[in-house]
Parts: structure tokens; C-alpha cells; sequence
């Protein structure tokens, strides 16, 4: 039972390259520093859209009260967002992360 | 009209057809097993087929309706997917292993009694633990774990079973009672192969070690037969709710802290099958629906995703987050197709998650379960945090690893797409997916709040994302998880096995040696009288008739063979002196006198060889004379005696 080559080998403090059509495309966006502050702005342009839109918007199942909040769920995921962040990371410093030879 | 072909059939016949193929066939075969399937489940008709009758049961192979039709389609779309991606594997072994898993999952979503799933569901232990064993040596310790917790899964169901067929239940497989031991066996057997803590390390453990293809197998069918298995045993059993929900945020907290990129996904596993388990324990039409689709959703974006990254570790022979980075330049086809898997799991509009995650947030809804429908949107923020933004951040962004990678060879990446046209179809699609649901609920995903909410929610987790980047920074450690009680909790155990153990074995032995060895011991006084008694004269007896036959032998030895072998050998030494008179004056005599005879002849030859022509001469006419006087006296004898004469001369 041997375990499967990789086709490569990679090169330590070697930036790598693109090579085919797609990886250059996307070299093109993601290295540019003017692309990704367009991709920015509109990424902020959208959020506000979004918030203030959902004012509008009809809502079919109006259950709870915070269903008629305006950007609520946008509120929401950002604050799931941090504190999932957070007290993930407090558990798993108090209790649960191991150094990678715990078990040997 | 044939009207129903069983899946496993297929998949069995093509396992062990395999071994014996090569090339081109063995692929068509390999392929072929789960088309046939899929194409014979759409031509089958709902209702109950290969029943098998038997000590008074009756023991269903094909219960056929829209619940077990649905999964089985999914599974032979996911076996399809998950063998196109493996299709480079040279190894029978795997191909097999993986054939086998796939047969027996839909042996299982098929199975009408109870019995009988827990065959196939034992078949689906032993055969997907090789998708680990293949990995090389070390994933042994690993799937001896899986097969531990399975077996343990396996032996609780069987008991399970046993005791609710004892109490009158019936071996028949459908919504079981939600009280009494059976059914609590049965559901924690079911719970088990659920992943649902705290009985789930077995996954997060198992499956990043098995094989590069071997996991998208893994991934589709054991945790999701186990959501069938509770859909179609335990609906509205209200612990699931509370159990799902902690699935879901227990994958999702995990899935921080890990630094192996097969394992996080894993851990989101957990999260995923979480919002069906707590759907079930819904139990309502919605509910129940939203459980199975999103199971089929799943199947598709997980398998995408895990190939997604087994592609990167087959690729660059790297699996933690904290050694990788910079991939897209170098992986652009397999970072596109992650990402559609990464939108999918998130619940993006427009992918499949949407229709199907956002189905079991509005059952919660509709049942006014307000904590259980905002736990489950916190939990799907860390779905699209770890999957759709921390995974390929890090994994195809971050800081450039300098690895010299390219994407995976063309029958991986078609496996990808393959399960990636899937995810954007029933997105865009849902009613293809709708249709085939088992229960009556009707259900419009893309209404302007839910719409408007998902991407309010995504977009704002994405800000979240990027405002605390850097504390999300991959570290490289490992969890401890509930897996540590058997693995590390080992000093423990021995404590067990010295200290109560042991005392209760002291007990046991103080009896052993009261009641079977202090009779014992009277047993052997008595044997030892006998002996004194009986057998000793006996033996003494014996011992003296044995003391004069050997006497009489050595007193036969002594006189009559000792002096028989002494005359010979004075015989043998009279017979020597003789022999050597004869030796020394007869045999050399005649020696020396042929010796005398050659020196004489010698002498006259000497006299012969005078080395002048004429005498040599006058010797060959005389000699000639000789011999024609020689043939002229002997003619009349000649012909018939002399070769020469009759072949040469005449």
C-alpha cells in the first residue's frame, strides 16, 4: 500500500506563475491593485444597496419581530460572524488546540 | 415488464467483475454500474419488490417509494461523480471498496425491514474502512477507530432490533416508536453513523486519511443513509432538534480551529447533516422535505468541495492550511470549481444550498421555533466564513507558498464539473429536485425576503471576514476531540482493567481455588495411596524380571559372541601372514621377471636401430617376405577371416 505521488514538487520562497488562459485571467484581477479596490467599492456599494433595499422589500412570512428590521439578517451575519470568530478561538485556545505530535 | 432492478446489483456485479478487467472495459464497467442503476431506478414502479420469506418474516430487498427513490437516485449520482473523479486509480482494490460502499448504501435506502438494513449497513462499515486502509500504513491505527465505533454503532442497532422484534414490534422498517430500549438502540445506532456528537469524532478522524478519491465517497453515503434512516424511522422525534442544532455549531466552532483542509470540511460535514438531523426532529411535511433535499444538496457540494481539496493535496502533496497558499494561478480550474461548491454550501441564491438549507430555516419558522431558525442561520454565516471565504482564502490566496502546481489530470476535473453543473442546475432549477420530494409541501425559494435576506446575511459575514482576517490566521495544531477518551483516556482504561476489573478477577480466582482446586487435592492424595499400594509392587515386580534377563544377556555376550568374534579374528590374522608370503615372493617375483624380460628385449631392439638406410631396408624385404610367405601359406583361410581382404582387396 503506497500512498499516491503528487505530479509536483514545490519550490520554497518561489512565487509561482500562471500558466494557462484561466490562472492568467484571474492573475489579472487579483494582482491588480486597481481591479481589487473597484472589487471594494462595489462590494461596499452593494451592502448599502442591499441594507437599505430590504426597507422595501415585501415580506411573505413575517413571523417574528425581528422580521420587520430593516438589513436585520445583514446585522445578524455579521454579528455571527465575530463571535464565532471569538469564542471559537477562546475555546480552542483554553482547551481544545494540541500541538500536531499530541497523539504520538 | 421488469419493475424494479435493484441499485446494489450493479454495483456488486461490477466489484466483482473488476479484478478481472483491464483498460478501457474495466472502465466502461466502472462506469456503467452506476448509470445502469440510475436508469433503472427511473424506469422502476413504487411498491414493494424481492420480498423473501423466511422463519415466518418477511425480509423486503426492494421497498420502493418517492422517500427511498429520491436517495437512491442521489447516491447513484454521487457513486457516478465520485468513480468519473477516480477513474486514474489503478488499484482494483479501491475501485472495489468503493463499488461495494455504493451498493451497500443503496442496499440500505432500499431495505424494507429491518434485518436487512442491518446487513447492508454492516457491508457499509467494512467495505468503506478500506477507503481508508488504502491510504498506506499509517491510516491503519485510524480505520481500526472507524471500525471500532462502527462495530459499536452495528451492535447497538442489532440489540436494538432484537429487543423491539422480542417486545412484538415487528421486523417491518417504518416510523418506530419514540420510547421503550429498542427503539433507543436502534436510533442511537442510527445517531451513531450520523455523526452526531458525542458520537461523531469518528468522521473528522477517519476521513481525511482515507484516499484522495476515497473520501468523496465517504463524504456522500454513510452520514446521509443515516439521514434516511431517521427521516424514515424517527420523524418528529424532538431530541433530534435539539441534537441537530448542536451539530450544526459544533462543526462550525471545529472548523476555526482546524488546519487540515480535508478536516475542516469534514467538521462542516457534521455542521450540514446537523440542519437535517434537527429537520427530522421537526418532523412536519416541510420540515421532512427540507432533511431530504438538503441531504441531496449536500451530497453534490460536499463531494465537489472534498474533491476540490483532495485535488489540491494530490496536487501538491500538502494538506494544512498553514503551508499552502497562492493556488489559483496555478489550480484556476480547480479554484473555480471550489468556489461554485463553496457558493453552493453557502446558500447563495442561484445554487443549490439556497433551495434546499433555506427549506429547513423556514420549517423551523413555520413551527415558531425562533432559536432553533436563528442557531441555524449563525451556524450557516460559519458555513460560508469557512467554506466559501477561510478554506480558499488561504488554500488559492493568502501568502504564495511558491508551490509549482497545475490542475489535476482531465477525469478528476470532469468529476468536479460534473458535480458542479449539478450544485448551479438545482439552484437554478429547483422544482427538478421538488418534484421528486416524498411529502406534500409546497415551497418557493426565491421570494424577495429570502432572496434579499441570504445576501444581506453572506455579504455582511463576508465584511465580518475581512474585518478580523487576521485573527483567523490558520495555526498548525490539532483539535482534541471526544475521540480523545479512546484515544488518550487509555491510562484510564488501564486504571479499569487493574483496579475493579482485577479485584472482581481476584474474587473469582479465591473461588476457582476453593471450590475446584482444594477437591482436587484430596482427588490426588488418593491417586498417591493407589500408587503405594498397587502400583509400586507392580512396577517393582517388573523391575526384577527386567534385572535377571539383562544378566542372562550379558553372560551370553560375555562367552559365547565374545570368543565367537575373537576365533574369527585370529583366523583373519593367520590368513594375513599368508597372504603376505605369497605377496612378497610370488607377486613381485613375477613382477621383476617381466621387468628382466623388457630390459633384455630392450637390449636386442637397441641393436636393430643402427640408423643406416640398407639395414633398414634389408628389414622391411625380409619382413615383406615373410608376410607374402605368410599369405601364400594361409590364402585358402584368409578371405573368410581377414577384413581387409574381403572388403578391400577383393
Amino acid at each position: 500500500m503506497k500512498e499516491e505521488v503528487p505530479y509536483t514538487e514545490s519550490v520554497a520562497g518561489q512565487k509561482s506563475k500562471a500558466t494557462t488562459p484561466l490562472g492568467k485571467f484571474y492573475e489579472g484581477i487579483f494582482e491588480n491593485p486597481e481591479t481589487l479596490r473597484k472589487v471594494k467599492k462595489g462590494f461596499y456599494i452593494t451592502l448599502g444597496v442591499l441594507s437599505v433595499g430590504d426597507i422595501f422589500v415585501h415580506r411573505h412570512h413575517a413571523v417574528f419581530f425581528w422580521d420587520h428590521i430593516p438589513a436585520f439578517m445583514g446585522a445578524y451575519g455579521l454579528i455571527s460572524t465575530i463571535l464565532i470568530i471569538v469564542i471559537s478561538k477562546y475555546i480552542g485556545h483554553a482547551l481544545l488546540m494540541k500541538k500536531e505530535d499530541y497523539y504520538d | 415488464m421488469i419493475e424494479f432492478i435493484h441499485p446494489t446489483l450493479f454495483f456488486f456485479i461490477a466489484a466483482a467483475l473488476l479484478p478481472f478487467l483491464k483498460g478501457t472495459t474495466r472502465k466502461i464497467v466502472l462506469l456503467g454500474a452506476p448509470l445502469l442503476a440510475f436508469f433503472g431506478l427511473l424506469m422502476s414502479i413504487e411498491g414493494t419488490h424481492g420480498v423473501l420469506s423466511s422463519m415466518g418474516q418477511e425480509f423486503i430487498l426492494g421497498r420502493v417509494d418517492k422517500l427511498s427513490l429520491v436517495f437512491g437516485y442521489v447516491f447513484t449520482i454521487a457513486a457516478l461523480i465520485g468513480l468519473v473523479y477516480s477513474l486514474h486509480v489503478e488499484r482494483d482494490g479501491e475501485h472495489m471498496a468503493a463499488l461495494l460502499y455504493a451498493g451497500s448504501s443503496l442496499g440500505a435506502v432500499f431495505a424494507g425491514d429491518l434485518f436487512t438494513l442491518f446487513i447492508f449497513w454492516e457491508i457499509m462499515a467494512f467495505t468503506s474502512v478500506f477507503l481508508v486502509w488504502f491510504r498506506g500504513s499509517e491510516s491503519a491505527a485510524v480505520g481500526i477507530r472507524y471500525l471500532m465505533v462502527h462495530t459499536f454503532g452495528g451492535v447497538a442497532l442489532l440489540g436494538g432490533i432484537a429487543i423491539y422484534v422480542a417486545n412484538g414490534g415487528g421486523i417491518a422498517f417504518d416510523a418506530l416508536p419514540h420510547t421503550g430500549l429498542g427503539p433507543t438502540l436502534i436510533l442511537i445506532g442510527f445517531l451513531i453513523n450520523a455523526a452526531v456528537p458525542p458520537f461523531h469524532a469518528w468522521l473528522p478522524d477517519a476521513y481525511p486519511e482515507s484516499t484522495i478519491p476515497g473520501i468523496v465517497f465517504m463524504a456522500a453515503f454513510t452520514t446521509k443513509t443515516a439521514v434516511y434512516v431517521l427521516v424514515r424511522g424517527f420523524p418528529g422525534t424532538e431530541i433530534l432538534v435539539p441534537l441537530g442544532v448542536t451539530m450544526a455549531l459544533y462543526g462550525v466552532v471545529y472548523a476555526v480551529l482546524e488546519n487540515d483542509i480535508r478536516r475542516l470540511l469534514a467538521y462542516h460535514i457534521i455542521s450540514q447533516v446537523g440542519y437535517m438531523v434537527a429537520a427530522v426532529g421537526m418532523g412536519t411535511d416541510l420540515a421532512l422535505n427540507g432533511a431530504v433535499s438538503h441531504a441531496y444538496a449536500h451530497i453534490l457540494y460536499k463531494g465537489l468541495l472534498m474533491m476540490g481539496m483532495s485535488s489540491v493535496v494530490f496536487m501538491t502533496g500538502r494538506k494544512k492550511l498553514t503551508e499552502l497558499g497562492g493556488l489559483y494561478k496555478t489550480m484556476p480550474i480547480t479554484f473555480s470549481l471550489y468556489m461554485i461548491g463553496g457558493f453552493a454550501i453557502s446558500a447563495f441564491p442561484l445554487f443549490s444550498g439556497f433551495v434546499t438549507k433555506s427549506m429547513v430555516i423556514s420549517a423551523a419558522i413555520e413551527i415558531h421555533r425562533p432559536a432553533v431558525s436563528l442557531l441555524l442561520t449563525l451556524a450557516s454565516a460559519g458555513t460560508f466564513l469557512h467554506t466559501g471565504l477561510k478554506l480558499p482564502y488561504y488554500v488559492f490566496f493568502a501568502k504564495d507558498a511558491g508551490i509549482v502546481a497545475k490542475d489535476p489530470p482531465p477525469n478528476m476535473i470532469a468529476g468536479m464539473a460534473l458535480a458542479a453543473f449539478m450544485c448551479v442546475f438545482i439552484g437554478v432549477w429547483p422544482e427538478f429536485l421538488y418534484k421528486s420530494l416524498p411529502f406534500a409541501a409546497d415551497y418557493h425559494p426565491y421570494t424577495g425576503d429570502h432572496v434579499v435576506g441570504a445576501l444581506l446575511m453572506l455579504l455582511f459575514t463576508a465584511l465580518g471576514f475581512f474585518m478580523l482576517l487576521k485573527k483567523l490566521d490558520p495555526e498548525p495544531t490539532i483539535s482534541v476531540d471526544t475521540d480523545w477518551f479512546y484515544r488518550k483516556a487509555v491510562p484510564g482504561f488501564m486504571w479499569l482493567v487493574n483496579k475493579p476489573i482485577a479485584a472482581y478477577e481476584e474474587r473469582v480466582t479465591g473461588f476457582y481455588k476453593k471450590g475446584i482446586i482444594a477437591p482436587g487435592v484430596w482427588v490426588s492424595k488418593f491417586s498417591e495411596y493407589l500408587d503405594l499400594l498397587i502400583i509400586d509392587p507392580l512396577v517393582n515386580a517388573t523391575a526384577a524380571v527386567h534385572l535377571f534377563w539383562v544378566s542372562y544377556c550379558r553372560k551370553f555376550d560375555v562367552r559365547v559372541i565374545d570368543g565367537m568374534v575373537n576365533a574369527v579374528g585370529r583366523g583373519v590374522f593367520g590368513g594375513g601372514w599368508f597372504s603376505n608370503i605369497f605377496e612378497k615372493y610370488i607377486v613381485y617375483g613375477l613382477i621383476n621377471v617381466v621387468g628382466y624380460m623388457n630390459h633384455v628385449g630392450a637390449r636386442i631392439f637397441k641393436r636393430l636401430q643402427t640408423g643406416s638406410v640398407h639395414n633398414y631396408a634389408m628389414i622391411i624385404i625380409v619382413g615383406a617376405f615373410i608376410l607374402a610367405n605368410i599369405y601364400i601359406l594361409f590364402r585358402d583361410q584368409l578371405p573368410s577371416n581377414l577384413i581387409v581382404w574381403k572388403w578391400g582387396l577383393g
